[in-house]
């Protein structure tokens, strides 16, 4: 789907605007390559009611919450988030991990399963460490053998628009664990926040959430070609940005918010 | 979680904490039995109180170092989430030196919110400190065993 070229114009050049000295994140808390897969597995919905602060940090709210919470617990006990540490975890255990004061991670349950899995695919088909599952892709994201082929095969990134892979293999090659041959591969996560901000700016019409979607990541891909940033780093800027600005990159077309979820999905 | 439960004290510049006997006599038993190597664990609390203590495996199985075990770590919270507690204190122990952060616990104290109990074997040294950490800095707190 093309975006709406006026709109793309507008907001090409405001993305140029945005990016004049902007530095993307480093990831440099996320200690190895497991620790962003485990974590991006169940990266949805978190269901956090507000802001918390974390060891003195913060206040974290919503995803960075999740990631904060469960960094602590691999400080803690190295190991922790890797597939021989996650094979059958507790539900009550992820309840523990990720609560912060009375609010915790919504669905334990899912997300426990959703470990289980990934934890059980990954012993079985990687020795049981991400690594090895990105020296198996050689570097290649998408087509056969790629990375997005294999994360694709557990259920928590089977997600047909990679929402989640996406932001795996973001962390994994901003840390320097993946080297990407195929650059021309690469797409935003089109999540809520980026929904928004190409609702409102006029960049992709409203419609069900899968069209919406869809149309986010195709439309912002086009943003990134024409504005000479790569989808990572755009995706990024706009989510850092956008979070709390929902017309940072326009409201030609009104006030506009992301579909709502289907409910029960592991992404978006 | 994000804030431990053991009581600290307004009235001093370092806080005070109360360690229940039979909670520093288990701490004491666990570095015992776990000597010549460190021991390690996690201790639940409820309502600003020191109730249970967790024993967790040193994943380092060292004499100079200690990691927590990380799936004793989801076993461990699992059980706290379920006797809804929450994390009091992480302690380990010293088998030849005094019960006072090294810099490798120093370095690795992640948590500036969280009390840290060191327990020592060393003769002629307290058997039980408490400490906070934060940015490198260490503060110590006043145990009260009753």
């Amino acid at each position: 789907m093309n975006a709406d070229p006026d709109a793309l114009e507008r907001v090409v050049a405001r993305v140029k605007e945005l990016a004049k000295g902007y530095r993307p994140p480093t990831f440099e808390e996320v200690p190895h390559p497991d620790a962003a897969l485990f974590l991006a597995a169940i990266d949805h919905q978190t269901g956090y009611t507000e802001p918390h602060e974390v060891d003195g940090e913060g206040p974290y709210e919503g995803s960075a919450l999740l990631w904060a919470l469960g960094l602590r617990a691999e400080r803690r006990a190295p190991g922790a988030l890797t597939a021989r540490s996650l094979l059958g975890v507790d539900p009550a255990a992820i309840a523990a991990v990720f609560r912060a004061g009375q609010d915790t991670l919504r669905d334990p349950d899912r997300r426990a399963k959703l470990w289980d899995d990934l934890a059980t695919g990954l012993l079985k088909g990687y020795g049981g460490q991400a690594g090895q599952l990105i020296e198996a892709s050689g570097g290649k994201l998408a087509g056969p053998g790629g990375v997005l082929v294999r994360l694709s095969e557990f259920d928590a990134f089977a997600d047909p628009l990679r929402k989640k892979a996406f932001l795996v293999c973001k962390i994994w090659e901003r840390r320097g664990w993946l080297t990407v041959s195929d650059p021309e591969s690469w797409e935003v996560s089109a999540d809520n926040v980026l929904m928004r901000l190409a609702l409102r700016s006029g960049l992709v019409p409203e419609g069900e959430v899968e069209q919406v979607r869809e149309a986010t990541r195709d439309a912002f891909k086009q943003v990134a070609e024409r504005a000479g940033i790569a989808p990572p780093v755009l995706d990024d800027l706009l989510w850092e940005k956008g979070r709390e600005n929902p017309d940072l990159i326009g409201n030609e077309a009104g006030d506009l918010s992301e579909p709502p979820r289907r409910e029960g999905v592991v992404f978006y | 979680m994000s804030r431990p439960a053991a009581r600290a004290s307004s009235s001093t510049s370092v806080g005070r904490v109360r360690i229940p006997r039979q909670i520093y006599d288990e701490l004491i038993a666990h570095s015992r039995e776990d000597a010549p190597n460190e021991c390690c664990g996690l201790i639940g609390g409820r309502d600003g109180e020191i109730e249970t203590v967790y024993r967790a495996r040193n994943s380092e199985a060292s004499p100079l170092r200690y990691n927590i075990d990380p799936q004793d770590q989801f076993r461990i919270m699992s059980e706290m989430e379920e006797r809804g507690e929450e994390l009091a204190a992480i302690y380990h122990s010293h088998t030849a030196s005094p019960a006072y952060p090294s810099q490798t616990d120093i370095n690795l104290a992640a948590y500036p919110d969280a009390l840290y109990l060191i327990v020592s074997l060393a003769d002629g040294e307290r058997p039980l400190r408490g400490f906070r950490i934060a940015d490198g800095e260490v503060a110590e707190l006043d145990l009260e065993v009753e």
